[in-house]
Formats: C-alpha cells, sequence, structure tokens
C-alpha cells in the first residue's frame, strides 16, 4: 500500500508496503487486471488454498507470522506473565476513594522484602507497647555505622549505638550512659532530628515538642565526647519564636533548597501543614507548602504548593531521601493514620524541581510493605545493608520493629529490562504497552476498514456526482500530510488514547476508500450483478450482500499490511506528545519518558523501541509475503 | 488525451481540492481552542480584559465563523484590487498567512516557512540521495539473485527499514555516536563535535560574510542595480561552503569555509541517516520488483537468446525500464519528506517546518497551523501532480484516460 501511506504522509516512518501494480494506480482507479489472475482459477477456495500453499513455503511469511502470534499470545497473557501489572490502588485512607490507580509495570510491595531472619528487631529495642516513638537515624559518634535516636512519648531521648563489627552488620544497643541535654520541662512527646546546624562537621541536635516549640542544642565537644548545651528555642529570621498548633516534627535536612550550603529544616505539623524553613546563613526564612496559595505568603520561586488537600487530617511527619534510583529527592509523608505518601522529583535536578508533581499526576511507583494500619507507625529509611537502596525499618506504637530490605529480584526473577526513571519494571510496562498498541492497530483498522469501505462502496457503485463527491473529499484527506493532520485532530479532541485513535481512524479511512472503490468498480458490470438486478433486489442488499463479500478480500489484506503502520505511527505521535499522557504504558510514550536520560540510560528508550520495532517488522514480513503471493507478475 | 489536457485538468482538479483543505485547515484550527489562549503563555498577568478585547477585535474574532472563513479566504488571496475597475491599480503581494504566535516575539508564518523550510529540504534532499544510491544498487542484487542469500539479505535490511520507529532510530543512534565518541576520546582519537554558534546562520552570515553577499554587495556599487541585502540561501550546507570571514586572507578563508562545509555535513550526517534508511528500503523494494518484472519480459529473452552478456543484459536493457517506477517512488517520497520530517526533526532538534509544526500544534498556534497546513498540502500535492507528469515524460507507453 506505498500509495495509501505516501500519500497519508506517513512515509517518514511509515510501513511503505510497496508493490509494482500499484504504480499504475496514480490515477485513482485501480485497474482490472490486477486481480485478474483469478479467473484463471475456477473457484474462490481453490484460490486461497493455492494462496496458503505458497504462503507455506516462504520463511519470511512464517518466521512474521510466528512473531506476530507469538506477541499477541504475549499480550494475552500480560496479566499472568508480569505481577507488576495495573491494580487498583486505595490512595484516600478516609473516604476509601480510588485516585489514582497505579501505572502498569509500578513495582507493588514485593519490592521491599521483610527479611525474615533479621525481620523482628523488637529484641533488641525493647521498646514499651503503650508509648510511640519517634526515630531518628544518625552516626552519632561518627563511626560509620548508623545509629537509631529515639523521642519517646515520655520524655525521654533514647540513644541505640549500633555495635555491628561491619558496615553491613547492624546490631543496635541502648546506650544508657549517653548525655543528652535535659529536656525542655513541659515537653512530653519528643520527636527528634539531627543536622550539623552550625558548619563546625559535629552533628547537632533538634526537638519537636508536643507544646509546640522546636528546640535545639549545639553540639560543642566532638562527635566521641559530647558537650551539649542546653535546649534553646528556635526561631526564624525576624527573631520571632517559631511555634506550630500541636506536635511539631522537625526534619533537618541537608538537600539545601536554596543551594547555599546551609542545612534547612522542613517541618510537619498537627495542622496537616508542611512548613519548610530556609537557612538563611543561620536565621531560618519562612516559607509555606501549604494547602491554598495563601496572599501573605512570600511568593519567591520556591513557592510550591502541597497538593494535601483532601487527604487527611492531623499531623504529618515528613522524610527527605533518596529513594529512588535516580538521583533526585524523594519526600515521604507519614499520616496519623500510619498511611505514607511518596513524592518524587522529576529528573535528575535537585532543588528546584522538587515537588513539581500535582495531584493529578501523582502515582505511587514505591510501595512498602503492607502493614497493619496501625496509628503512630514510624518508618526509618536508610542503606542498611551497603547495597545502595535505601532500606527500611518500621516501628509500630505496639513495640514492634520490623526490617524490611529493598529488592531488585523478586520471586527470583530479576528486572531484565531494567527500570525506569521512577522505578517502573520496563518488561512488565513494554508488555502492557504492546497489548495497549496491538489493540489500539487491530481497533483503528477495523474502523477505518469498516468507513472506507461503506463509502468507497457507494461511491463506486452509484457514480455519478455521488462518486465525484466522494473521491474529492478522499482527496482532501490524501491532500494533507497525515501525520500532521492526526495530531491536529488529536490537539483538537484533547490529548488522550482514545482520541488518538479517532484521529487515526479520521485520517485512515480513505485509503480504504480507494481500494473500495476500485473493487466495486471492476466488480459491478459482471453478470452475477446483472442477474441480482434483474431479480429486482434494493441497491443496498446488492452492494452489501453481493458486491462488497466479492470485493473483501484485496481489502483485508490491505487493512492486514497496515496493523504495522498504525502501531508505528500511534507511537510516533504518542512520541511527540499526542496520546498517552506522561507515565502511561505506552511504548512511544515509554520512548518519550525515556529521552530525558537516554544517554546515560540507554535500555529506557531501547527496549520499548525494539517491541515497536518487532510488531512492525511483523507485519510487514507478512505483508511481504501476502504480496508476493497476491501479486500475479511475480508470482513463482 | 494528451499529456497537455491531462495536466490541465489535474491542476483544475487542485482547486477543489485545495479549498476543501483551507476549509478543513479552518475547521480544524478553531476547534484546537480559543485562539487568544496562544497569546497567553508568558505574558499571562498582562493578558488583560482590555488586551483580550483587543485581540478579539484585531483577530476578527467577534464575527460569525463563516465571515471569519470569508475573511481568511481574503486574506490568503494574493491579488490586491485596491480600484476594480482600474486594472493599472492592481498588485500582486505575498498572502497574509498571519502570525505564528508560539514565537516570541511573534513572528509571520509565511517568514517562518521561508526561513525553516531550507532545512528541511536540505535534509530531505541529502537523505534521498544517499537512499537512491545505495537503494538501487542493492535493488538489482536482490533481483538477479532473487531467493538467495543477497536477496534475503537485502529484503531483511530493507524490511528493518520500513518497520524501525525513525525516533528511535535516531536516538539509538545519538546513544552510538556519543559512546564512540567518548572512546575514540580516550584514544585520542576523538573527533571535535563543534555544534556551536558559528553553526547558526543568523548570527554569523551577515552579508558581507558570504561569498553571495560579497558578490551582491560589489553588484550593488554599480549605479542602476540594487538588489538589496542578501542573503543566506538557508541551507547550511551550502552557506558554510559561501562563508567568508572577514579580514581574513583567502586561502584561510576557503579553509575556514572547508572546515564549516564538514562541520555541517558531520551533523546532517545522522538525521539523513536515519530518514536515508526508510527511503532505501522503499527503494530497494520497488527496484526489486520492478526489476523481476522486468526481466521476465519477452525482449530480455530475446537479448538472451542473442547472447549478449548478463552484465549488458541487467544494466542496458532492464535497469532503463526499471528504474522508471523507482524513480517516481523517490519522487513521491521526496514530497513527502519536503512537508516536514517531524519526528527526525524532533529527534535531532533541527531547525525544520516539521519540529515548527510540532510546536505550533501544542501550543494552539492557530495561525501557524492553517498556514503550515495550507502550504504543505499545497507542496505536497503540487509535487505529486510534477511527479506524475514526469512519469509520463520519462515513460512515453503511459496513456491517460
Amino acid at each position: 500500500m506505498l500509495l495509501l501511506t505516501q500519500e497519508l504522509g506517513m512515509i517518514e516512518g511509515g510501513n511503505g508496503m510497496t508493490t509494482g501494480y500499484e504504480l499504475d494506480m496514480l490515477d485513482e482507479d485501480v485497474p482490472s487486471e490486477i486481480f485478474s489472475f483469478r479467473e484463471t482459477l475456477r473457484t474462490r477456495g481453490k484460490e486461497i488454498r493455492h494462496s496458503i500453499s505458497l504462503l507455506r513455503k516462504s520463511p519470511l511469511f512464517l518466521f512474521g507470522f510466528g512473531t506476530i502470534s507469538f506477541l499477541v499470545i504475549i499480550a494475552l497473557l500480560a496479566p499472568t506473565i508480569t505481577p507488576y501489572g495495573p491494580k487498583e490502588f486505595l490512595l484516600d485512607p478516609l473516604e476509601g476513594r480510588i485516585l489514582k490507580q497505579e501505572p502498569p509495570g509500578a513495582i507493588d510491595t514485593r519490592k521491599y522484602l521483610l527479611w525474615t531472619d533479621y525481620s523482628d528487631l523488637s529484641d533488641q529495642f525493647q521498646l514499651d507497647e503503650d508509648i510511640l516513638v519517634r526515630n531518628w537515624l544518625v552516626d552519632l559518634n561518627n563511626d560509620t555505622k548508623i545509629d537509631v535516636l529515639l523521642g519517646t512519648d515520655d520524655s525521654q531521648l533514647l540513644y541505640y549505638e549500633n555495635i555491628g563489627e561491619e558496615a553491613g552488620e547492624n546490631e543496635w544497643v541502648l546506650n544508657t550512659s549517653y548525655q543528652f541535654p535535659t529536656l525542655p520541662e513541659n515537653v512530653t512527646r519528643v520527636s527528634p532530628t539531627t543536622g550539623d546546624m552550625n558548619r563546625d562537621n559535629v552533628t547537632d541536635l533538634m526537638i519537636g515538642g508536643d507544646d509546640g516549640y522546636l528546640y535545639r542544642s549545639i553540639n560543642q565537644g566532638t562527635p566521641n565526647n559530647a558537650n551539649w548545651t542546653d535546649f534553646s528555642l528556635v526561631r526564624n529570621s525576624t527573631g520571632s519564636i517559631l511555634h506550630f498548633p500541636g506536635q511539631a516534627h522537625p526534619t533537618l535536612v541537608n538537600f539545601d533548597r536554596d543551594s547555599n550550603n546551609m542545612i534547612d529544616l522542613v517541618v510537619g505539623s498537627t495542622d496537616f501543614k508542611v512548613y519548610v524553613y530556609i537557612n538563611d546563613a543561620s536565621m531560618m526564612r519562612h516559607e509555606i507548602w501549604e494547602l491554598e496559595l495563601n496572599e501573605d505568603a512570600p511568593l519567591d520561586v520556591y513557592d510550591k504548593v502541597l497538593p494535601l488537600e483532601g487527604l487527611g487530617t492531623g499531623s504529618i511527619r515528613v522524610d527527605i531521601l533518596h529513594i529512588n534510583p535516580t538521583e533526585s529527592w524523594d519526600m515521604i509523608l507519614i499520616f496519623d493514620s500510619g498511611h505514607y505518601y511518596y513524592y518524587t522529583s522529576i529528573g535528575l535536578k535537585l532543588s528546584p524541581n522538587f515537588l513539581e508533581m500535582d495531584k493529578d499526576s501523582l502515582y505511587v511507583t514505591f510501595s512498602f510493605p503492607v502493614l497493619e494500619e496501625v496509628p503512630g507507625v514510624d518508618f526509618l529509611w536508610c542503606d542498611f545493608n551497603q547495597d545502595n537502596m535505601s532500606d527500611l525499618i518500621v516501628f509500630s506504637s505496639q513495640g514492634e520493629v520490623t526490617y524490611a530490605e529493598q529488592y531488585t529480584e523478586i520471586d527470583g526473577r530479576p528486572l531484565i529490562f531494567g527500570t525506569d526513571a521512577i522505578g517502573g519494571d520496563i518488561f512488565s510496562r513494554c508488555i502492557w504497552a504492546l497489548q495497549l498498541d496491538l489493540t489500539l492497530a487491530i481497533w483503528v483498522v477495523t474502523w477505518a476498514l469498516v468507513v472506507g469501505t461503506i463509502i468507497g462502496a457507494i461511491a463506486g457503485y452509484y457514480g455519478g456526482w455521488v462518486d465525484n463527491l466522494m473521491m474529492r473529499i478522499t482527496d482532501v484527506f490524501f491532500a494533507f500530510p497525515g501525520l500532521i493532520l492526526a495530531m491536529a485532530i488529536a490537539a483538537a479532541l484533547g490529548k488522550n488514547m482514545f482520541n488518538l485513535s479517532i484521529a487515526l481512524i479520521v485520517v485512515w479511512w480513505a485509503g480504504y476508500a480507494r481500494i473500495a472503490r476500485g473493487q466495486v468498480l471492476s466488480e459491478k458490470n459482471k453478470l452475477y450483478v446483472e442477474a441480482a438486478r434483474a431479480v429486482g433486489l434494493s441497491n443496498t442488499r446488492i452492494i452489501f450482500r453481493h458486491v462488497l463479500p466479492n470485493s473483501l478480500y484485496p481489502l483485508l489484506v490491505a487493512a492486514t499490511l497496515d496493523l504495522g503502520g498504525v502501531v508505528l505511527t500511534a507511537a510516533g505521535l504518542s512520541f511527540i506528545g499526542f496520546g498517552a499522557n506522561p507515565g502511561d504504558a505506552e511504548l512511544g510514550r515509554m520512548i518519550a519518558d525515556g529521552r530525558e536520560y537516554f544517554i546515560q540510560a540507554p535500555w529506557l528508550v531501547f527496549f520499548p523501541g525494539l517491541v515497536i520495532f518487532l510488531i512492525v517488522l511483523a507485519f510487514n514480513l507478512i505483508g511481504d509475503g501476502l504480496r508476493d503471493v497476491m501479486d500475479p507478475k511475480i508470482r513463482r | 488525451m494528451k499529456l497537455r489536457d491531462y495536466a490541465i485538468k489535474r491542476l483544475l482538479l487542485l482547486i477543489p481540492v485545495m479549498f476543501g483543505v483551507s476549509i478543513m485547515s479552518f475547521i480544524l484550527s478553531n476547534s484546537i481552542g480559543d485562539p487568544i489562549a496562544s497569546y497567553i503563555g508568558e505574558d499571562q498577568d498582562r493578558l488583560t480584559e482590555a488586551r483580550i478585547q483587543l485581540l478579539t477585535e484585531q483577530l476578527g474574532l467577534d464575527q460569525p465563523l463563516h465571515i471569519q472563513y470569508i475573511r481568511y479566504l481574503q486574506r490568503l488571496w494574493p491579488l490586491e484590487t485596491p480600484e476594480l475597475t482600474n486594472i493599472g491599480s492592481w498588485y500582486l503581494r505575498p498572502p497574509d498567512l498571519g502570525v505564528s504566535a508560539s514565537f516570541r516575539p511573534p513572528l509571520p508564518v509565511l517568514d517562518v516557512i521561508i526561513t525553516r523550510f531550507p532545512a528541511t529540504a536540505e535534509l530531505a534532499i541529502f537523505s534521498m540521495i544517499f537512499a537512491v544510491v545505495i537503494g538501487i544498487p542493492l535493488g538489482i542484487v536482490s533481483a538477479t539473485r532473487k531467493d538467495q542469500l543477497p536477496d534475503q539479505i537485502s529484503r531483511i535490511t530493507a524490511l528493518s527499514g520500513v518497520s524501525m520507529p525513525i525516533f528511535w532510530l535516531g536516538l539509538m543512534l545519538q546513544v552510538l555516536i556519543f559512546n564512540s565518541n567518548m572512546i575514540f576520546e580516550d584514544l585520542g582519537l576523538g573527533i571535535k563535535m563543534p555544534y556551536h554558534e558559528r553553526y547558526n546562520v543568523n548570527k554569523f552570515f551577515a552579508k558581507e560574510d558570504n561569498i553571495l553577499g560579497a558578490v551582491v554587495g560589489l553588484l550593488n556599487l554599480l549605479p542602476f542595480l540594487d538588489l538589496g541585502p542578501i542573503p543566506t540561501t538557508g541551507f547550511y550546507l551550502i552557506d558554510n561552503l559561501l562563508y567568508l570571514p572577514a579580514g581574513v586572507p583567502a586561502l584561510e578563508s576557503i579553509l575556514v569555509s572547508l572546515e564549516l562545509f564538514i562541520d555541517a555535513l558531520i551533523h546532517i550526517f545522522p538525521p539523513a541517516f536515519c530518514l536515508a534508511w526508510v527511503q532505501m528500503a522503499l527503494i530497494t523494494r520497488m527496484t526489486r520488483m520492478a526489476m523481476i518484472e522486468t526481466m521476465r519480459q519477452d525482449f530480455i529473452l530475446l537479448a538472451k537468446s542473442k547472447g549478449l552478456s548478463e552484465r549488458v543484459i541487467i544494466y542496458r536493457h532492464a535497469l532503463k525500464n526499471a528504474l522508471i517506477p523507482t524513480l517516481t517512488i523517490a519522487g513521491l517520497s521526496l514530497a513527502g519528506l519536503l512537508t516536514g520530517t517531524v519526528l527526525t526533526e524532533t529527534v535531532f532538534d533541527w531547525p525544520g517546518i516539521g519540529r515548527w509544526a510540532v510546536t505550533a500544534v501544542s501550543n494552539l498556534d492557530i495561525a501557524a497551523i492553517q498556514g503550515f497546513v495550507m502550504v504543505t498540502a499545497l507542496i505536497y500535492v503540487l509535487s505529486n501532480l510534477l511527479v506524475d507528469i514526469l512519469y509520463a515524460f520519462v515513460d512515453p507507453r503511459i496513456r491517460y484516460d
């Protein structure tokens, strides 16, 4: 169908089904001698049998047929092959609303494995059941092993020292001899965090109290010989004391949003807000991420609105860390209800892009071990076993402490195609995308065939002005560069897969209309049509019951050949942003999503493209074989 | 029917087609969205009620749709008739295609097409030359060794060409070039790929810096001639070759322009290769098909029975006949490429019309879409017609009815 693809302007990436005879087709009529070889065969059945026997001898056709059967089977079996398929994910703990479906390929709960040998740390920590703890990880004694700092509900700061022999071996023991500064009197519930606030390379301490104040203490000694100052209230740049409506959960983060080498502060508060303080040379400049854009809040470049609306109420704990495979920062919000939210910044860039995602595009690609929903769950992330992946310790209010390890191999199955920028498994995404693209191709070609055939048949059968009008309309469609037309229609309807398919149908039908018209023209003067007319059948009946069935064969062949072209065009349109939305599992879209990092991570682009290539190649091989058999001039 | 009559008939048939195209592009671009929306953007704050009102009046958006369409056609019509009865007052002007708002500041659509089309054309022509030079011999080998190993190999090559998503091929090629260049650089053999400002035509090809410009400048010295400012052709290869740095000795300036030419050549190669592979696939298949068909003709049998060598039969007798459809296909492909190689230009950031079209559609830049569609449809339809006529010209056996 060279002319078809040609005139659709798909030539750039189109499937150029070239046949010798179509060159005679420069005028729009299909010459009837093309299929004249039929007359040499007695019956249609015999002809088809003959064609099939010829096809059986063509290795390329067989290869194409095998490939496409394989791909179709894979697409149909997708739910059994890949464990990370689309599944509903309840994001809203309060109303049970499905806010977002997990995208295909999202690595599910098994991403974190509870490490059975080592999972129960309750013995090591020996916490009281009715006491909530707030934890913090720090290498307090500077021995390159992670220690745990726990703040409890009964005015205590507990220091668990890591006495494991090597870096990957963790064994925590309560160090009772360690002297912390005296806690402020009116604080019963302690939420600790540490960081080097005065830049003397010794870790300092900050706590949030249930009275809504933040206190800090500076270590004036060395890591091994601590000398803490008394707790003093934390003030902001104007000198006023920071105060929150209830328990404050401070997190000193080293992600340094304003890039001044000073550690910054993020506070999760009981009024369901996240406050961010920029450390402006030892003063705290105020900046709020809150639900509504506050007119009074300083609007600077960092002002981002956290989409927390409707997600819950109560207090928030914030963790900011590297948890995804890229270098971007992630943020985890832990709510009172025990649910957690995972935000990731898109891309390798640091602070300015942080939390660029809005609520609509928020999805959870990292799922954590499903725990019983208990209030007071607290998380601890760190690369405990030093394999460059964040592992996890979970504290529950029942005094249970569990350890989970991040894992890249699930059920002994490695992630053979790698993971994408947000941690999805490319292999399973490819399979789901294959299913989507094949479905799309069949859908588009079917509708284009139905519409085109009906219009072409009517034009061919009635002739005269009907024919002229309809053929001029198809001319208009052929005069457009097809890719641009499809692009414009997709943009006009709105960018999603369904509208893309509509656009492709609009572009594609005209080709079938021409073929159908040519076929009907060559059939309508045959004797059986005369006979049908003589019997007095209605035109509709003649067209649909007699003429069309007899001219369907070349149309079906053309449609088969076009399936590959549709896949290619749909992928191309999705690639330039018309069709699938970012993050969707569609082959072209996956390539577009991976394009940002394709130099560093070529597999993001390679595997989806390979799948497209295989689909289209298989269809083209089938087409080549069919054409060799169909075309009398080069028939063996 | 004679060729001339056929050409006239086809030309006349273009009129309703172009009307249809204009109606469709008008409806499409109007259904895409609010034309005012494309003016929002960076100056969102400044788009006040008053300004919206002003824009609406300026663009004629307060009129009903059919009036808008008629006005649109009036703007397209290149003949201005200030006094209808006085033919002397009539004059031609370039059609007004509106202003493309996806640029800041907005640029006239026609200017954009004129400045960007050479880049696309250069890429298209360059890749087509590639495709023809490689594709035709491959097709011949494939046809003469039908069903043997060379045939299978060339068929697979051709098939993979048409099956390859071109944007994927482009990206993979970039990875390959990047990595191999890194390796070569480690070995101290790296090709420097200076994609820097001097490659930017607008910045460096002021008129005195260009051989054409120098010639024009000299001619402009003549009192009776004024050719005005010239010119860069917009074709990077040509512009780089003609580059004439000011204040540099002649020999050295030739070396500089040669270096620039090679630089431009290196940069056009990867995108052209991607496009060429697809085109090559089409040409190979076409040549193969036509050759197989021709080799079964009686006159080949006659030549064989005369005892001519196979070489002579293939190249003197068969190829001449088989090339006719191949060249037609090449012409049609070129026409397709000229209307914008959207994906390739996107992947390689090529400043052609295809990439502009993508930007225009995503920015809902209505004037740009209308203008682009009208112009490309015209190019496309005309070049198709040209190919058809050319076809008849090289093959007088064709009959028209």
